[in-house]
């Protein structure tokens, strides 16, 4: 018969040596990240090179552009005949800096959309954070590492690629036309700090989506959504972020080339402001003196790194979020 | 020593260990200070449970047997039936004779194991099974 | 009886819900078990019963909504947990584009305890050539190449969903002697659910049967068999004519067409006398009861949770004699 009192397992041979516990450091961590994403980081220094290659030829064209045009001295009037294709070279130069600057207001549409929103929502999809939140290391600790390498990888694209926008920047100032002053949302968006913090601030936005969707596609179009609409807040609030300056200039507008014009219109007797529009048909008010509300050239980069500091708290806050999210997650 | 075990035998698997052990004794095949193999080997080849190696084990040692010996392993210390007098004797060969005489007769290997255990129980009835005796 | 190991696995009231959001589901309720330390514990049951939601409980990557769910004495989930406990999720979860050697590189590099050799065995077995993309494998390869990061981990207790389903008979039968000679060396506990009960039948030493949301059968095998008995008709007859020295509980209907052997649970004073009955075999003892969902279930006693209470909340891993 069977039945009987029951048997423990007792240790028949420990021939094992004794185990020497290595702690689990960042740096291993970093390399799990860097095996894994090495196909993405690849693709994306190749990407950042060929664009590094674009926008330089496109700013020596410009260069070059502008130096043929000033020999020529076809930059002033009277116009002549023989500038036409000088003149052309010049639109030709600008409209190619008009797409490199695209592209590189693309960036951060990129990396939120293909660096951070997969990130996490992949890891969901292919259930592979079911192994790693199994390892010997708490997973709030991985998504340091993880957020370390791809964030890292983040941040040196979004500078490489406000160094390229400010080098166009350069080459275009003072600007060539009145429709490119350097506070036109194009331009603006497409250089120094505004692009590099956008650029951190998309891939936060790209992981919380993947965290909060845990689909890849859906977290992408979500990314993409949501980075544009942030975008598109900041592009409208960065008036407010530097004082804003009024003249009143004697014979009508009269603002350099690369101020921004924020409003005009007439101040009447009685202290009150109002556009040209306003003034009706009988016309403005006798006595009423012309305005000029405007941000000048000067207050760029002090608007750009106000910019740039409102955006940190943002992607603090977006990692913050996911940061929580990851360490409460129930899969 | 390797022990090969059958499922569908309807014997519990420690008593396979235990009778294959205790056979290997008989025939020679282990003899004092012979290692039985670790219950690590055991439950690696024959894919059992620990515990079953484990109590087959404690079973052979309460029959004297065997003897565990802490961090060296489990060691034969007692004999079953009298090997050294199988070997001595010639029975073995007077048996392999018999069996080809039988299989030249057109017996079949049941038909002779048949044969050999009616024989056995027998002749052998009168005595109790050796090693429970303790 | 023996003094009883320490405890691996503790659930009391323990409830788990699958899905998210408002798919929620409740799939165990009022769970209540103990599996000991050392122990080879089977989790068997219909699909869809909840062992792979009890075990991920148990790995700490489901929260339980109601209960608590001990794991070597801490809470589960707790990250003190995380060296000691190995998971084996039923999809294999691999990165497609990392090569053997890398998975297992990043074995070594996520665990303090990493075994090279004993991933490496486990690879072996099914000939997975180190520098193999996870994605190229076959079902098997795959299965063992998890396998293989959860025993390199050395963990205390180790966690295993449906282990063997894809592994052919060859392997299955090298791959869990393996896993049953690292508890034969007193290297921790494995609970496994399957489906495949002959595998289970000589491997396991202790047995979690869920069905129905609820758990029906928990306890060491031993004490689960012999605490159950097949009966013939006249037996059965006996035992219903209050002609039989002892008291059982069918288990298989009785009122419908007779069988030719019933499975019936023996009270536990008048065990003994019931010694002539044949004992149940694991898969008759697992099929009699999956098929009488009204039966109540029952805990063999070694396996009621905080009985024992666990002395031992910082365990060494040495298991008792």
């Amino acid at each position: 018969m069977t039945v009987s009192s029951p048997l423990r397992v007792v240790p028949v041979r420990l021939n094992r040596p004794a185990l020497h516990p290595r702690p689990v450091r960042y740096r291993a961590l970093v390399r799990l990240s860097l095996r894994r994403h090495r196909g993405t980081l690849a693709a994306m220094a190749l990407a950042s090179a060929l664009l590094t290659a674009w926008v330089l030829r496109t700013a020596h064209d410009v260069v070059r552009v502008r130096a043929e045009r000033a020999a020529t001295s076809c930059a002033e009037l009277p116009y002549l005949e023989r500038c036409d294709a000088t003149v052309r070279d010049v639109s030709d130069a600008l409209q190619a800096v008009q797409h490199a600057q695209f592209a590189l207001v693309a960036v951060p549409t990129l990396v939120a959309a293909l660096l951070g929103a997969p990130l996490l929502a992949q890891e969901y999809e292919r259930r592979t954070h079911r192994l790693l939140w199994t390892q010997s290391v708490p997973r709030q600790r991985w998504l340091a590492g993880q957020l370390l390498v791809l964030g890292g990888a983040s941040v040196a694209l979004g500078i490489v690629a406000a160094v390229l926008g400010g080098r166009l920047r350069a080459v275009t100032s003072p600007t060539l036309t009145h429709d490119s002053s350097a506070f036109s949302a194009l331009p603006y968006n497409s250089f120094g700090p505004v692009l590099a913090t956008a650029t951190v601030l998309a891939f936060a936005i790209g992981v919380l989506a993947g965290e909060l969707i845990r689909r890849t596609v859906p977290a992408m179009v979500c990314a993409l959504a949501g980075y544009t609409a942030v975008l598109t807040l900041l592009t409208w609030l960065r008036r407010f972020l530097q004082p804003t300056l009024t003249r009143f200039p004697p014979h009508g507008y009269d603002l350099a080339p690369d101020d921004w014009l924020l409003r005009d219109g007439v101040v009447t007797p009685d202290g009150r402001r109002l556009s040209y529009a306003q003034c009706g048909p009988a016309g403005c008010p006798d006595g009423s003196r012309v305005f000029d509300a405007y941000h000048s050239a000067s207050q760029l980069w002090p608007m750009q790194w106000t910019q740039a500091a409102l955006t940190v708290p943002l992607i603090a806050l977006a990692l913050l979020t996911v940061h929580r999210s990851v360490r409460r997650r129930l899969p | 020593m390797k022990y090969q075990l059958r499922r569908s035998s309807g014997t519990p698997a420690y008593q396979q260990i235990i009778e294959q052990t205790e056979q290997a004794l008989r025939l020679g095949i282990l003899k004092p200070g012979d290692k039985l193999p670790t219950a690590r080997e055991v439950v690696e080849s024959a894919v059992v449970n620990g515990n079953t190696v484990l109590r087959a084990y404690q079973e052979l040692q309460r029959r004297g047997l065997v003897e565990s010996r802490t961090g060296l392993g489990t060691f034969v210390v007692g004999t079953l039936g009298s090997a050294d007098r199988v070997d001595g004797s010639g029975l073995r060969q007077e048996l392999e004779q018999w069996m080809t005489r039988a299989r030249e007769h057109g017996l079949e290997r049941e038909d002779v194991m048949a044969l050999v255990v009616s024989v056995g129980d027998a002749c052998f009835a009168e005595r109790a099974p050796e090693g429970r005796a303790r | 009886m023996t003094a009883h190991a320490p405890t691996a696995v503790q659930a009391e009231g323990v409830g788990l819900r699958a899905g998210r959001g408002g798919r929620r589901r409740d799939l165990l309720a009022d769970c209540a078990f103990r599996v000991p330390r050392g122990a080879v514990c089977g989790i068997v049951g219909p699909n869809g019963a909840g062992k792979s939601l009890l075990l991920s409980a148990a790995a700490g990557l489901v929260r339980p909504h109601s209960g608590r769910l001990t794991v070597l004495g801490q809470p589960a989930g707790a990250d003190a947990l995380l060296a000691d406990v190995a998971y084996v999720d039923q999809h294999r979860p691999l990165y497609p584009r990392m090569r053997a050697a890398e998975l297992l590189a990043m074995g070594r590099d996520l665990n303090p305890r990493w075994d090279h050799d004993r991933a490496a065995e486990l690879l072996e077995l099914g000939r997975i050539p180190l520098d193999s993309r996870a994605g190229s494998l076959s079902g098997g390869q795959r299965s063992l190449l998890a396998l293989a990061l959860a025993r390199g981990k050395r963990p205390r207790l180790l966690l295993l969903d449906e282990p063997l389903s894809d592994l052919d008979p060859l392997v299955r039968r090298a791959a869990l002697g393996l896993l049953l000679g690292d508890v034969a060396e007193g290297q921790g506990t494995v609970l496994l659910s399957s489906h495949v009960l002959g595998d289970l039948e000589e491997a396991i030493d202790h047995l979690l049967l869920i069905d129905g949301g609820r758990i029906r059968l928990a306890g060491e095998l031993s004490e689960l068999l012999a605490a159950h008995r097949l009966l013939d008709r006249l037996g059965l007859l006996e035992c219903q004519a209050g002609l039989a020295p002892w008291r059982v509980h069918p288990v298989d209907p009785v009122d419908e067409e007779p069988r030719h052997l019933t499975l019936v649970r023996v009270e536990q004073e008048t065990r003994t006398e019931a010694a002539e009955a044949e004992l149940p075999r694991l898969e008759e003892l697992v099929v009699s009861y999956l098929r009488s969902p009204s039966v109540a279930g029952w805990l063999a006693p070694g396996m009621r949770p905080g009985r024992y209470g666990d002395a031992d909340q910082n365990g060494t891993g040495t298991v008792a004699a």
